[in-house]
């Protein structure tokens, strides 16, 4: 009951923000809304138990410190040995394939974005 | 076509026990709300910028029904989960990119408004 009140709150709050964010005509309100939207997002892959991805989006778009909240347990040990092997169900490839698509990403931004 | 039965029992099944008692067509609006909002940004948007979120929006809707369907039809594996946990890190990077290029062109043509910014069209 309780997880279905929280799904409802997150669904109408992505619903309502999504819409604003690409209607609304100042920018920096846009990303605000965009912001909530995410964080949203984030609280219902909590709500499937997928702890580990919602720690990552919330890092990832930049929402400080409240990573430190989510509770980290076992599923933790669960990706690290599916991220770090090369048999069935493990991602080893994928996972060094993205490091050097980020490292590629970074450097290439730092030379685009640079000032000369 | 056996697969057919076997999935539409797993379906049956997983309803048991599905967390909360929220059903998947629940989450599927939500994320198709998503998605079409980040549709009318993408198209109706001059701005660069928040023509770029509205891709956000896109992705992330696509990402939540990976991980949704992930969880409801097949909760033993975890392929779903990964797969959003590489799209996150791609989106990521195509985010850093699409900056560093908007600012350039802003450097260059010193605006970021998609109907002005013909210099690069053929």
């Amino acid at each position: 009951m309780a997880g279905q009140i929280i799904f409802y709150v997150l669904a109408i709050v992505i619903i309502v923000f999504s819409i604003l964010s690409v209607t609304s005509r100042r920018i920096l309100r846009a990303a605000t809304y965009l912001l909530f939207v995410l964080i949203a997002t984030a609280g219902l892959y909590l709500l499937l138990h997928y702890q580990f991805l919602a720690a990552v989006h919330i890092i990832l778009h930049n929402v400080y410190k409240i990573a430190e909240i989510v509770p980290v347990n076992t599923d933790m040990k669960k990706v690290g040995l599916a991220l770090m092997g090369t048999d069935k169900y493990q991602y080893l490839l994928p996972f060094e394939a993205i490091s050097v698509l980020l490292l590629a990403c970074i450097i290439g931004g730092i030379l685009i974005a640079r000032k000369r | 076509m056996p697969e057919s039965a076997d999935f539409i029992y797993k379906v049956e099944f997983n309803k048991q026990q599905i967390m909360n008692n929220i059903p998947l067509i629940a989450y599927l609006t939500v994320s198709a709300v998503m998605f079409f909002a980040g549709i009318y940004g993408f198209l109706s948007r001059r701005n660069m910028l928040t023509i770029l979120m509205s891709l956000e929006l896109m992705l992330n809707a696509a990402d939540l029904n990976f991980a949704v369907f992930n969880k409801y039809l097949y909760p033993g594996q975890s392929e779903g989960a990964f797969f959003t946990l590489f799209a996150i890190g791609v989106s990521a990077a195509e985010t850093a990119i699409a900056i560093a290029i908007i600012i350039n062109i802003y450097r260059n043509l010193k605006n970021i408004y998609v109907d002005e910014v013909n210099k690069m069209k053929f």
